[in-house]
C-alpha cells in the first residue's frame, strides 16, 4: 500500500480496508476473500472446482462408490430404475424353520418336500434349477442331504398360499410383488429368501439394468475411470508436444515456423471428430491408439496459441531489453515467455479435457475405438440406442454422465478466462 | 436422368463466387488482390496436404479389406484376383497418382464392398442429405448464437448474462449425440409427435420425384406438399439437435467480441451523442464485433461437419456422416478416403470463402 | 442561477470503485460555466478533469459513478433526470469532442451518416433530409463535399478532428465538452482548430469547456480558466488574472514549470518537489499540503473552500481563508 512521501506520521490511516489485508494472508484466506472480488466467476470455478475432485475420485476407487463390478450380470434384464426385480422367493408357515430354498433339504430317505407353484408361469423352471444346483452341493456332503422338491401346481395364487396355510405342501415358491400384493390376507405365512439372487439385488438397482443384466449405476461408476484416463492422457500429451512446437515456433519464425504453421492450420480446420475416426480406423480399437488419436487433435490449438503468445510477447520492450543486457534465447524463453504462457496455457489443458472426453465417448458411441469389453459411457449410450422404446435409463443416466463431467472442467475453463483474461474487465 | 447434385452445388456457390471475385479483383485496392490470390494459392496445399495424409493413413493400415469382406470362404486366388481387379496390387505411387487424379476429376473408385457401386454416385445420394440437415442447423444456430451472445453483452455482470453463460457452457458441454436421444426419447417416444428416424416417411417418399435430392426442394419443386410436410416433419429434431449445440459457440463467441467492442471508444463517442443504447449494442457494436467472428465462423465448419456425423448416426439421417460410420465398419476404406478427402475441400472451400467475405465485409481490408 | 451562467456544477463528486479501494477521482467540485465563454480546465494526468467532463453528461459507466452533487444546466438539475430524458440531452444540448478521433468513430460507418444518424435520432427527419443538413454542416467546417462518404481510416487526423467537432454541433448544442482535442494533433493542426473553435464560438453562439494539460493552448484561446488538482478545484479566474497573478501554490509552481525562452544553459528547469498522490488513500485536508511550500499544520487537518480572494476570482487555499484555528495570518491577495 503506497504512502505519499510527504505525510506526517499522525497522518497514517490505521483503519485498512480488507483489500489491504488480502496481500499480508495465506492462500485459503485470500482464496475467500476473493470471492468479493470476483463475484459470480469465484462460484463458477469454485463450484467446478469441486466437481472435478469428486469426479477425480471416483476414477481412481470406483469400487468403493459402486455397488457392483461392471460386467457381473447381477439382475433381470431391462429393470427400471429403483423397480425391484419380481424375483421368485420362498414362502413358508411362520412356523417353519426354513428361511431359504437350501433349508428345505431332508435326508436321502426322508419324504421329498412338496413345494407349491403357480401353473402356468415359469417359476417352475427356475425352481427346478435352483434346486438342482443345490442338490449337486448337498449330493455329496457329509451329512447326505438331498433337495429333491415335488412339485406340485395350483390355479391361482389364492389356492397356492391356501394350501401353504393348510399344510398341504411345505413351502410355496412365487414371485415376490405377486405374493406382497396379496399377504395380507394370510396370517400364518412369512416370506424368506428370493431362491435366485441375494437380499442386495432383491432391493432393485438404482438406475436399473442394462440389455443382458448389469447394473447401470455400477457401470457408470466405473466409467468415469477411462473417461479420465482417455481425457487427461490426450490432453497431457498434446500439451508435451504442442506448446514446445509453438514456442519454438513463434521464437524462432524462420521457415519451419511457415511449415509448421501450415500443417497445424491445416489439421486446425479440419473436423476434429472425423481425423479421430480415421486415425482410430486405421489403428484399431485400444484404449491407447484413442489417447493418441485425441491427442493428435488438440496440438494445434495448443501450437497456435502458445506461438501467438509467444510472438507477442518477443515484440515487447522488456525482451528487448533483456536481449540488450546480453540475455540468452534459452533463458529469455524461460523467464519471460513461458510465464506469461503459462495462463492460456492452463485455461486451454481444462477445455481440453473437456473436449477430448466429448470425443472421446463420440467415438464409442459410433462403434470404433474402445475395445466393448470397457466400461464405457459412449459404448453404453450405443447399446441403449436400441432400445429406446423400453429402456429410457439406459440412454439417460449415461448421457448425464457424461455431460456433468465435461461441464466441471469446462465450467473451470470458462471461469478461468474470465479471471485471467484482463481484457474482459470493466475499464 | 437427374442432375448429379455436385453439379448443382458447384452450380449455385460457384457462379456467384466467381462473380463476386471478379468484382472484387475490378474494384478492389491492389493490397486486396493480392490477399485474395494468396488465400486462393494456400487452399490447393491445404487440400492437398490432408488428401495426402488420408490417403497415407488408409494405406498404412494393417489388414486386407478385401480378405476381410470375402470372409473365410475367399480361396487366396480370388482375393488376389479381385485385389488386382480394384487396382490394389499396384505400386503404390501408381495408387497415388490415381488417387489424385481422381480427386481432381471426381472419379473416386469403386466401393469395395457390397455392389461395387461408383463411390461417386452413392456419395451424390448422400452429400445433399448432409446439406439438407446442416444448411437449416446453421441458420438457427447463427441466429441464437449472434442474438442470444449480443443480449448476453448488453446485459453484462447481470443475471442474464450469467444464465446465457451458462446456457452456453452446457450446451458446450452435451455431448451432442446425447442431446438427440434424449429429444427423440421425449418427441419422439413419450409424445410420440414426431418421427425420429429417416428424411422421409416411407411410404410418401415413393411419391418424391428425386431431381436434386435435396427432398425439401424436390418436394417444393414438384408441388408435392404431403412429401414437403412429412420431410419438415423429419428434419425438426435433427436440425434443433445440431443448431442447438452449434449455437453454444456463436453465443460465446459473439458475447466476448461484443463485451470488447462495447467498450471502444467510438461507443462512448455515439453514447455522448445521445443515440440510444440498443441501437449500440444491435447495430454499431454487433457490427464491429462480427468481424472477428466471421473468421471464426469459418472454423466452425469443422465442428458443424464433427456434429453432422453424429447426428446422422443418432437419426438414421442417410447423409456423409452416417456413410462414411458405415464404410469404416465395413472396411470399405476407398470409400472412406474420398469422403475424408470431400470433408476436406468442403472445409477448405468454405474456410476460402469466408476468408473473401471477411474481406470484402471490413472496410479497412478494401481500401 | 443568473442568466449569464449555462452550467452550474454544486458540489460534484465522481468515485471509482476499483480492487485496491475506492478512488474519489472528483471531491466535492462546485464550477459555473458562463454564457458564450471558453472555459479551459487544466491539470496534470490523473487530476480527475477528465472524469469532470464525463460527468457533467452523466456519460459515467461500470465502475464509475457520480456519488453526490447537482448538475444544474440550462435551470435544470441533469441528476433528476431519467435516463430516457438525459439520452435526450446529450447530443442535442451537450456535445462532446473525444481525444482521440480515429478511435471515437466507427471504423465501419461513413462519416456523413454519424451525423445523419444523429440527427436523426434526436429529430424526426428523412434520410434526404438529414443528409442535407450534414453536408452544409460539413460544408462550414471545411471538410470537401467530396470526403463525406469516406469511412474514418480514409481521412486525415485534422479532418477526423473536424468530424468530431461537427457530430458535437450537429444539434446546435448550447454546451461542447472538448477532451484533450488537440493532443493527438501536430502543432499546426492545432492551431487552425483552435482559431475554428473561436469562429465556431461567434457563428453559433457556443459555450466551450476546454479540457486539457496544455497551458499554453489555454492561454492563448480561453477566456477563464479553472486548474484542477486530485479531484479539488485549485484555482478558477480570468485567464489573465490567474495567469499573472497566480495564487494557488499548485498554480504557482505550474507556471514555474513552464519552459522559458528567455533561460540560458546555466539556470536548471524548475521542479515542483513530491509526486502526484495516490487517490485511494489521498492525503488528509488539503490534497496538496505533502508538496506545498506553504503548507501550514491546519492544511494536513482540514480541506480549504473554494473562496472568492479577489471578485471573479476563486481560490482553494488556506492561505486567504480564514479559520480561528490558524496560526498565520490570511493573505489579502491585490486586485
Amino acid at each position: 500500500m503506497a504512502i505519499p512521501q510527504d505525510t506526517a506520521p499522525e497522518q497514517l490511516p490505521d483503519a485498512t480496508s480488507w483489500r489491504d489485508e488480502l496481500a499480508d494472508v495465506g492462500f485459503v484466506r485470500r482464496l475467500l476473500i476473493s470471492r468479493h472480488w470476483y463475484g459470480p466467476d469465484w462460484w463458477f470455478v469454485a463450484i467446478s472446482a469441486v466437481m472435478v475432485v469428486g469426479f477425480i475420485t471416483l476414477a481412481i476407487i470406483p469400487q468403493v462408490f459402486a455397488p457392483y463390478p461392471y460386467d457381473t450380470l447381477v439382475g433381470p434384464r431391462f429393470l427400471a430404475p429403483g423397480a425391484r426385480p419380481d424375483l421368485p422367493v420362498l414362502v413358508v408357515r411362520s412356523d417353519s424353520t426354513a428361511k431359504e430354498l437350501r433349508d428345505l433339504a431332508a435326508p436321502a430317505n426322508a419324504p421329498r418336500p412338496t413345494v407349491g407353484v403357480l401353473l402356468g408361469v415359469p417359476t417352475a423352471g427356475a425352481l427346478n434349477q435352483e434346486a438342482q444346483k443345490i442338490d449337486e452341493q448337498l449330493k455329496n456332503g457329509p451329512e447326505g442331504l438331498r433337495l429333491r422338491p415335488r412339485i406340485e401346481r395350483f390355479d391361482t395364487l389364492k389356492a397356492t398360499l391356501q394350501a401353504l396355510e393348510d399344510g398341504q405342501v411345505e413351502a410355496v415358491v412365487v414371485r415376490q410383488l405377486e405374493y406382497e400384493q396379496i399377504a395380507g390376507q394370510f396370517s400364518g405365512l412369512r416370506q424368506g429368501q428370493p431362491i435366485t439372487g441375494d437380499t442386495a439385488t432383491a432391493g432393485g438397482f438404482l438406475l436399473g439394468t442394462n440389455e443382458i443384466g448389469q447394473d447401470v449405476f455400477s457401470r457408470l461408476i466405473w466409467g468415469t475411470r477411462i473417461a479420465l484416463i482417455i481425457g487427461f492422457s490426450a490432453s497431457i500429451v498434446a500439451l508435451v508436444l504442442g506448446v514446445p512446437l509453438g514456442l519454438f515456433a513463434g521464437y524462432s519464425s524462420g521457415p519451419v515456423d511457415r511449415l509448421l504453421s501450415l500443417v497445424m492450420d491445416s489439421m486446425y480446420a479440419f473436423p476434429g471428430l472425423i481425423l479421430a475416426i480415421a486415425i482410430t480406423a486405421v489403428l484399431g480399437p485400444s484404449v491407447l491408439n484413442v489417447i493418441v488419436a485425441i491427442a493428435v487433435l488438440y496440438i494445434p490449438t495448443y501450437y497456435r496459441i502458445v506461438r501467438g503468445q509467444t510472438l507477442a510477447v518477443k515484440e515487447e520492450l522488456y525482451v528487448d531489453a533483456a536481449r540488450s543486457l546480453g540475455a540468452r534465447s534459452m533463458e529469455i524463453l524461460r523467464r519471460y515467455i513461458f510465464p506469461n504462457v503459462i495462463p492460456s496455457v492452463a485455461i486451454i489443458f481444462s477445455v481440453n479435457i473437456a473436449d477430448a472426453i466429448l470425443t472421446g465417448a463420440g467415438l464409442s458411441f459410433l462403434g470404433l475405438g474402445l475395445p466393448p469389453t470397457i466400461a464405457d459411457w459412449g459404448i453404453d449410450l450405443a447399446r441403449g440406442q436400441r432400445f429406446i422404446q423400453t429402456a429410457w435409463w439406459m440412454i439417460t443416466f449415461p448421457g448425464l454422465a457424461i455431460m456433468l463431467v465435461v461441464l466441471a472442467f469446462s465450467m473451470m475453463g470458462e471461469g478461468l478466462t474470465e479471471i485471467f483474461n484482463p481484457k474482459l474487465r470493466e475499464r | 436422368m437427374p442432375v448429379s447434385p455436385f453439379a448443382l452445388i458447384f452450380i449455385v456457390i460457384g457462379v456467384p463466387a466467381l462473380l463476386g471475385l471478379t468484382y472484387i479483383f475490378v474494384r478492389g485496392s491492389a493490397g486486396l488482390r493480392r490477399y485474395i490470390l494468396t488465400r486462393v494459392a494456400l487452399t490447393v496445399p491445404m487440400v492437398f496436404i490432408l488428401a495426402s495424409l488420408v490417403f497415407f493413413i488408409m494405406r498404412v493400415l494393417p489388414g486386407d479389406p478385401v480378405r476381410s469382406a470375402l470372409g473365410p470362404k475367399g480361396s487366396p486366388e480370388t482375393i488376389q484376383r479381385i485385389r488386382t481387379q480394384l487396382g490394389l496390387n499396384d505400386p503404390l505411387l501408381v495408387q497415388y497418382g490415381r488417387f489424385l487424379g481422381g480427386v481432381v476429376t471426381f472419379n473416386f473408385g469403386n466401393s469395395l464392398v457390397g455392389g461395387h457401386r461408383p463411390i461417386v454416385d452413392e456419395m451424390s445420394e448422400r452429400f445433399p442429405a448432409t446439406l439438407e440437415l446442416v444448411v437449416p442447423a446453421s441458420i438457427v444456430a447463427l441466429l441464437i448464437g449472434i442474438y442470444g451472445g449480443a443480449y448476453a453483452a448488453s446485459k453484462r455482470k447481470r443475471t442474464m448474462d450469467y444464465a446465457l453463460r451458462l446456457y452456453s457452457v452446457i450446451i458446450y458441454s452435451l455431448p451432442i449425440f446425447w442431446l438427440g436421444l434424449m429429444l427423440q426419447l421425449l418427441f419422439g417416444v413419450r409424445l410420440n409427435v414426431l418421427p425420429i428416424a429417416g428424411r422421409i416417411d416411407p411410404v410418401v417418399g415413393t411419391t418424391l420425384k428425386h431431381v436434386t435430392n435435396v427432398y425439401s426442394i424436390d418436394a417444393l419443386i414438384s408441388g408435392n406438399w404431403p412429401a414437403l410436410r412429412s420431410v419438415a416433419l423429419h428434419l425438426v429434431l435433427p436440425t434443433a439437435t445440431l443448431g442447438l449445440i452449434l449455437s453454444g459457440v456463436f453465443v460465446r463467441l459473439t458475447r466476448i467480441n461484443v463485451i470488447e467492442t462495447i467498450q471502444s471508444d467510438f461507443i462512448a463517442a455515439a453514447r455522448a451523442r445521445g443515440i440510444r443504447e440498443r441501437v449500440l449494442v444491435y447495430v454499431h457494436a454487433l457490427k464491429n464485433a462480427m468481424i472477428p467472428v466471421i473468421t471464426l465462423i469459418g472454423l466452425q465448419v469443422a465442428i458443424l461437419l464433427a456434429g453432422a456425423v453424429l447426428t446422422e448416426t443418432v437419426f438414421s439421417w442417410p447423409g456423409m456422416g452416417s456413410y462414411l460410420v458405415e464404410r469404416i465398419s465395413g472396411r470399405d476404406y476407398t470409400a472412406v478416403q474420398s469422403v475424408i478427402t470431400v470433408f476436406a475441400l468442403f472445409v477448405a472451400l468454405i474456410s476460402l470463402a469466408v476468408d473473401i467475405i471477411y474481406s470484402l465485409v471490413d472496410p479497412r481490408v478494401r481500401y | 442561477m443568473t442568466d449569464d451562467i449555462l452550467y452550474s456544477v454544486r458540489n460534484l463528486s465522481v468515485d471509482y470503485t476499483t480492487r485496491s479501494g475506492t478512488v474519489r477521482a472528483v471531491d466535492d467540485v462546485s464550477l459555473d460555466i458562463k454564457r458564450g465563454e471558453i472555459l479551459g480546465l487544466v491539470g496534470e494526468s490523473g487530476c480527475g478533469k477528465s472524469t469532470l467532463g464525463k460527468a457533467l453528461m452523466r456519460l459515467h459507466t461500470g465502475p464509475a459513478e457520480i456519488t453526490a452533487g447537482e448538475l444544474w444546466f440550462d435551470g435544470r438539475n441533469l441528476m433528476t433526470l431519467s435516463d430516457g430524458q438525459m439520452r435526450q440531452v446529450r447530443g442535442a444540448e451537450l456535445g462532446m469532442v473525444f481525444q482521440d478521433p480515429m478511435t471515437s468513430l466507427n471504423p465501419v460507418q461513413r462519416v456523413i451518416d454519424h451525423i445523419s444518424e444523429t440527427i436523426r435520432t434526436h429529430e424526426p427527419s428523412s434520410e434526404h433530409l438529414a443528409r442535407q443538413r450534414a453536408e452544409e454542416l460539413f460544408e462550414r467546417l471545411g471538410i470537401r463535399s467530396e470526403r463525406i462518404d469516406d469511412y474514418p481510416h480514409q481521412m486525415s487526423g485534422g479532418m477526423r478532428q473536424r468530424v468530431m467537432i461537427s457530430l458535437a454541433l450537429a444539434l446546435h448544442a448550447k454546451l461542447v465538452i472538448a477532451d484533450e482535442p488537440t493532443t493527438s494533433l501536430d502543432v499546426i493542426v492545432e492551431a487552425k482548430f483552435l482559431d475554428l473553435l473561436r469562429e465556431l464560438r461567434e457563428e453559433f453562439g457556443l459555450t466551450i469547456l476546454l479540457i486539457t494539460h496544455n497551458i499554453g493552448v489555454v492561454a492563448e484561446v480561453a477566456d477563464r480558466v479553472a486548474v484542477m488538482y486530485a479531484g479539488h478545484m485549485a484555482e478558477v479566474g480570468d485567464v489573465e488574472d490567474v495567469f499573472d497573478r497566480p495564487l494557488h501554490p499548485y498554480t504557482q509552481g505550474l507556471l514555474q514549470s513552464v519552459p522559458n525562452i528567455s533561460l540560458t544553459e546555466a539556470d536548471n528547469l524548475y521542479r515542483m518537489g513530491g509526486e502526484p498522490p495516490n487517490l485511494v488513500n489521498p492525503p488528509s485536508g488539503c490534497r496538496f499540503h505533502p508538496r506545498c511550500p506553504s503548507a501550514m499544520p491546519i492544511c494536513s487537518r482540514l480541506a480549504p473552500h473554494l473562496q472568492p480572494a479577489v471578485d471573479e476570482h476563486f481560490v482553494h487555499c488556506w492561505l486567504y481563508e480564514d479559520h480561528p484555528e490558524k496560526e498565520m495570518p490570511t493573505v489579502k491577495a491585490e486586485g
